[in-house]
């Protein structure tokens, strides 16, 4: 499917509270707009349940599940089962999760999921924080970046800690599918979330997402960001089919600083932290780059 | 291959659990290791493995999946069937909660165990006393027998239109789950016609009629949403009683509904007793009785919904009361005793509160002469602390 032909509206419908710039409000849109009418979702307690399902008001135009922080993917996993013995295995079950609820709290769940190849999609937007609870360091939160927990006074530099890698953790569990996205990147984000709504088995989808408060930038530059956050090598779109991995664009690692420095959460960065994040940039593109070279392991 | 007939056999009540989902079909079960309930989750792979019970089986990697799974399952539309014991039920909590909220239907088998610390793995009832409020049918088995036939029970309560809510059925840790009884297994046949498949009518995922469920209600809807499910859980008492009478009609085991009772008649004395201890204090109400004491004990078989009405009309014309409880909320009483004390409201009956069996301790026949020694010494008089602790080191009896 091309870009041009996707239904203007899907059914992740108007009307939600979402703040303005917010991308994770953009993913579902365009999630739904993609996987359509024979889809069963789920969103856990974060950001996109709050201005998305607040009863009466509601924005999913589809059978919708609302269940706890931790355990989307075992939600996921009740409702697959149960509509395989119901004989629809044809439908999408879908969950839409944050980083702290995909790579903290909910970990032990998706990892059983992926481990049993369950078959569900579950997408996470990450937008590198607990946004919705106001601003607290996750497990995704960048190096040196502000949040209400990690805070830059007496010394403190930000998040003493590195990110947790989730698509290389569901790599380990030889997943059936694991991709990252960016909205930036709208025809590879298309072609991803249509092969994963395609398969069957446990397919995992990780999306970039900014969060304008907790990122603390203007509304507006958002698409530049995750676009930008490509190019420097910060977020790597790569896709793992049935353990084979392609990188789909090999970053230019430029701009960094100018990236980091867009956003109020990094304002207070020093360039010799700067410089770590770059070396952890790089670290990780050749640990993905050593993973593809190894996909020969299989023959 | 289990036999379709009916049939006795000679099992634990772990298998007669497992043997009674069975029989009732459930299409999703997703269960979690824990003592005492442990073989349940073996039995219950088996049976799928083997053909019994054609179910979706999920291998889950904790409590809060197991009921988190079939949850899901049943909000899907299917009926399902989890166990579990102890830490692994308060590992669910936020789930069981959810769960009773959400008006799903699900059957739980909880082992009583006791919840640490201290730890321990042996009976008491302080693993299910805190999901009193998750709005979940709580019922409370004395033998085998009763454990089959209320897992059979439960889901015809539970998904009754009227009720829709989830039950646990709760049977002692260890005096039940692994020691074997005869147990009457009802043929496949007659509990198909007394518990037909699942058809929900209710709100359930379905993409042809999209709807959502378990969102966030805001205060201006909220009351509502809880006063409905308070009329559930009063709906659900009329429900258990044509339950009850539906078999005690067709397979001649008349549990009583809500509660039953033993030489209550002519009683002077009263003793209020759950789970397996009710059959320890028949005895001791039979020797007693044989002695010219007019004895008689009430069997608490739900506490959720609690049957205040029953327990009035029961123990309105007693002498003096004695509530037995296996669980204690510290700085208030045992759970059972507020209750029962709740439901007596403005009569004056003095009344006692037993706590006895902490973390397995024995409850012997002597035990239960003492408890039934206290209230009839108590000459008309509420006692100024109602609790006592019954074969506890350093406390006087
Ligand atoms: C068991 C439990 N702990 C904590 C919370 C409070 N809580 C709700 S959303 C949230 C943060 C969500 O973070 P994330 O998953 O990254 O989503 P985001 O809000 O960033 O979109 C927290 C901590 C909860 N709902 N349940
Ligand atoms: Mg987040």
């Amino acid at each position: 499917m091309r870009l041009k032909d996707l239904e203007d509206r899907g059914l992740y419908v108007s009307g939600d509270s979402a703040c303005a710039g917010c991308m994770a409000a953009n993913i579902a849109i365009n999630i739904m707009r993609i996987l359509g009418k024979n889809t069963i979702g789920s969103v856990p307690p974060s950001c996109m349940s709050v201005f998305g399902s607040i009863f009466p008001k509601l924005n999913w135009d589809i059978p919708y599940f609302h269940m706890q922080f931790s355990n989307t993917a075992s939600t996921l996993t009740g409702i697959s089962r149960a509509l395989k013995v119901q004989g629809k295995d044809d439908i999408v079950v879908m969950g839409l999760a944050g980083d702290g609820g995909t790579g903290d709290i909910g970990l032990q769940d998706l990892s059983a999921a992926a481990q049993r190849d369950e078959n569900i999609l579950y997408i996470c937007y990450n937008n590198q924080a607990y946004e919705n609870t106001g601003i607290q360091a996750s497990g995704q939160t960048p190096y040196a970046s502000w949040s209400n927990t990690t805070p830059i006074i007496n010394g403190h530099i930000g998040n003493p800690n590195f990110p947790k890698d989730i698509p290389r953790i569901l790599m380990a569990h030889d997943a059936t599918y694991v991709a990252t996205v960016s909205t930036a990147y709208i025809q590879d984000f298309i072609s991803k979330i249509e092969k994963a709504k395609n398969m069957k088995g446990f397919r995992y989808i990780e999306a970039l997402s900014v969060c304008t408060s907790g990122w603390k930038i203007p509304s507006q530059i958002g698409p530049k960001l995750v676009k930008e956050a490509v190019k420097t090598g910060y977020w790597i779109l790569m896709e793992c089919e049935k353990g084979k991995l392609t990188l789909n664009k090999t970053p230019e690692f430029t701009g960094l600083k100018e990236f980091l420095l867009k956003q109020g959460r990094f304002i207070h960065i020093k360039d010799e932290e700067i410089e770590v994040i770059a070396k952890h940039i790089k670290r990780r593109w050749n640990i993905y780059k050593s993973l593809e070279q190894a996909n020969h392991f299989d023959e | 291959m289990l036999p379709k007939e009916s049939y006795d056999d000679l099992i634990t009540a772990n298998q007669a659990v497992a043997i009674a989902a069975v029989r009732a079909k459930p299409k999703v079960i997703a269960v979690y290791p824990i003592s005492p309930q442990t073989p349940i989750v073996g039995f219950l792979a088996q049976y799928c493995a083997s053909g019994d019970l054609d179910a979706e089986y999920v291998r889950v990697e904790s409590e809060h999946s197991a009921m988190t799974v079939v949850a899901a399952a049943e909000g899907t539309g299917v009926r399902t069937f989890t166990s579990t014991a102890s830490q692994g039920l308060a590992y669910m909590h936020e789930v069981v909660a959810a769960t009773g909220g959400m008006r799903l239907p699900v059957v739980m088998f909880v082992a009583n165990r006791t919840l640490m610390s201290p730890g321990g793995i042996w009976p008491e009832y302080s693993d299910v006393m805190p999901e009193r409020d998750t709005c979940w049918l709580q019922v409370f088995v004395e033998d085998n027998q009763e454990v089959f036939d209320m897992i059979i029970q439960a889901y015809k309560i539970a998904e009754n239109q009227k009720v829709l809510l989830p039950i646990m059925v709760c049977g002692d840790g260890f005096i039940l789950t692994h020691t074997a009884d005869t147990v009457e297994i009802l043929s496949q046949r007659d509990v198909d016609d007394f518990l037909p498949p699942y058809e929900p009518k209710h709100a359930f995922l379905d993409v042809e009629k999209p709807l959502a469920q378990g969102i966030i209600v805001p205060p201006e809807y909220h009351m509502e949403a809880k006063y409905q499910l308070h009329q559930a859980m009063r709906n659900a008492k009329k429900v258990i009683k044509e339950v009850n009478d539906e078999f005690a009609e067709k397979f001649d085991r008349d549990y009583g509904g809500l509660i039953d009772s033993y030489r209550m008649e002519d009683a002077d004395y009263a003793l209020v007793v759950v789970g397996t201890t009710v059959s320890t204090t028949r005895i001791v109400v039979d020797t007693l009785r044989e002695k010219g004491e007019k004895v008689g004990l009430v069997k608490l078989r739900f506490f959720r919904p609690f049957p205040v009405d029953e327990i009035k009309e029961m123990l309105v014309n007693i002498k003096a009361i004695g509530v037995f409880d296996r669980s204690l909320s510290y700085g208030s009483t045992g759970q059972i005793f507020g209750e029962v004390r709740n439901a007596l409201y403005g009569e004056t009956i003095p009344i006692l509160n037993f706590i006895a069996g902490l973390g397995g301790r024995d409850i012997r026949e002597k035990d239960i002469k003492t408890m039934f020694r206290k209230i009839s010494e108590m000459n008309n008089k509420q006692p100024e602390d109602p609790i006592v602790f019954i074969n506890t080191r350093g406390i006087l009896e």
